[in-house]
């Protein structure tokens, strides 16, 4: 009993994972990214993006957004979105830390007004 | 400024190790393929080398160097076409660019088996001889420029905008990790759809071909007559050649002539 128990509660766990993950992945979880998105392609200092496929081994969870500084020298990078390999991926990437960065910037001037 | 970049990376870095712990760790205790084995395996520092290589250093160069190259694939198809091809059915361009991707990586894959000079990259990633989510990360660069090249090319050749299937690729993402894991719940008849630990093990057999060279899902596998299905796992994962024990050996092996690495390997085991 108590086993099927620990097992039904894994799967839960699993299954509850990787789909807030194809969720926070498909935008569904921040409304604001949206509006984030838009701001970013718009303001003159943007950010690049870079998405993949992925193959049959891992991917990067989070995706990198450089931020475009255009007094540095890695100021022409332009990646566009793509798919990971069949190993592995990157879960999460600098993208996402800039857009809660964004978020929380925007709420603390939304506080100071 | 690259102070923070550093931290920011360091944070993504720790935050995604976290997360995907939490989604497999529990998965590879309750459900496990090989009875026993322990988080913290032979060779799990080596495999967390790759992890923290991939975040760290090679995930933004090896994506920088795709669309570098990928950009100028885009102008191979005459803009009309692009165009006539954008504006068919969502998921008609969907599925006509997944179904590329797997055929190209599955022929791709199954000459990094065949092709000596393709397998000295790719055996990296074979080399492991346990697996768990964590050893989905032991791979190449060379090879992670060469699958993912592979992969995003109908993509690119059509102009297709993979933002628009981010969902899709986020879970061929992490399909493609928790295949690897230490993981054995068959799926009955889904398998065949989305993929399972248990065909991919057979692919890392000690036996360089095995079989099971498609992507995620097996589609081009049982089309192809390479599909394996055995009811046990594997007896043993890895491959038959001597390698590197160390992160800098596997990443320097492949590159090296076959008599320069003879010479200075001892200095990385
Ligand atoms: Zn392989």
């Amino acid at each position: 009993m108590k086993k099927s128990f620990i097992k039904m509660f894994t799967i839960i766990l699993f299954i509850s994972l990787i789909v807030s993950f194809i969720c926070y992945r498909s935008g569904y979880f921040d409304k604001s990214e949206e509006s984030n998105k838009n701001e970013i392609s718009n303001s003159n200092d943007s950010i690049v993006k870079i998405e993949t496929i992925s193959s049959s081994k891992s991917l990067i969870l989070i995706d990198h957004y450089k931020k475009k500084d255009t007094t540095s020298k890695d100021t022409l990078i332009n990646i566009k979105p793509l798919i990971y390999s069949s190993k592995s991926g990157v879960i999460f990437s600098t993208k996402d830390l800039i857009l809660l960065n964004k978020d929380s910037i925007s709420i603390d001037s939304m506080d100071s007004k | 400024m690259i102070d923070n970049d550093i931290w920011d990376i360091i944070l993504i870095t720790a935050l995604s190790y976290l997360f995907l712990s939490l989604v497999f760790i529990p998965m590879e205790k309750v459900f496990p393929a090989k009875k026993g084995q322990k988080i913290f395996r032979p060779n799990w520092f080596l495999d967390f080398c790759f992890f923290i290589g991939q975040y760290v250093i090679w995930s933004s160069l090896v994506l920088w160097t795709i669309n570098y190259f990928g950009e100028s694939l885009s102008g191979i198809i005459p803009k009309k076409i692009q165009s006539y091809i954008s504006f068919q059915p969502l998921i008609l361009q969907t599925l006509s660019v997944l179904i590329l991707s797997d055929f190209l990586i599955y022929c791709g894959h199954r000459l990094q088996h065949k092709i000596d000079f393709l397998w000295r990259f790719h055996k990296v990633h074979h080399s492991a001889k346990h697996l768990d989510w964590l050893a989905a990360h032991r791979e190449h660069p060379l090879d992670s420029i060469y699958t993912i090249g592979l992969i995003n090319l109908p993509a690119y050749i059509l102009g297709f905008p993979l933002e628009s299937i981010a969902g899709i690729i986020a879970f061929r993402g992490i399909w493609a990790i928790y295949i690897h894991s230490n993981v054995r719940l068959p799926l009955g008849p889904l398998r065949v759809l989305i993929g399972a630990p248990e065909l991919h093990h057979w692919h890392h057999d000690l036996d360089r071909r095995a079989g099971n060279y498609a992507n995620i899902s097996p589609i081009m596998d049982k089309l192809f007559g390479t599909y394996v299905c055995p009811p046990n796992e594997p007896d043993a994962f890895g491959i038959k050649e001597e390698t590197s024990n160390t992160y800098l050996g596997q990443l320097i092996e492949p590159i090296l002539p076959y008599r320069i690495w003879q010479s200075i390997k001892k200095y990385f085991n």
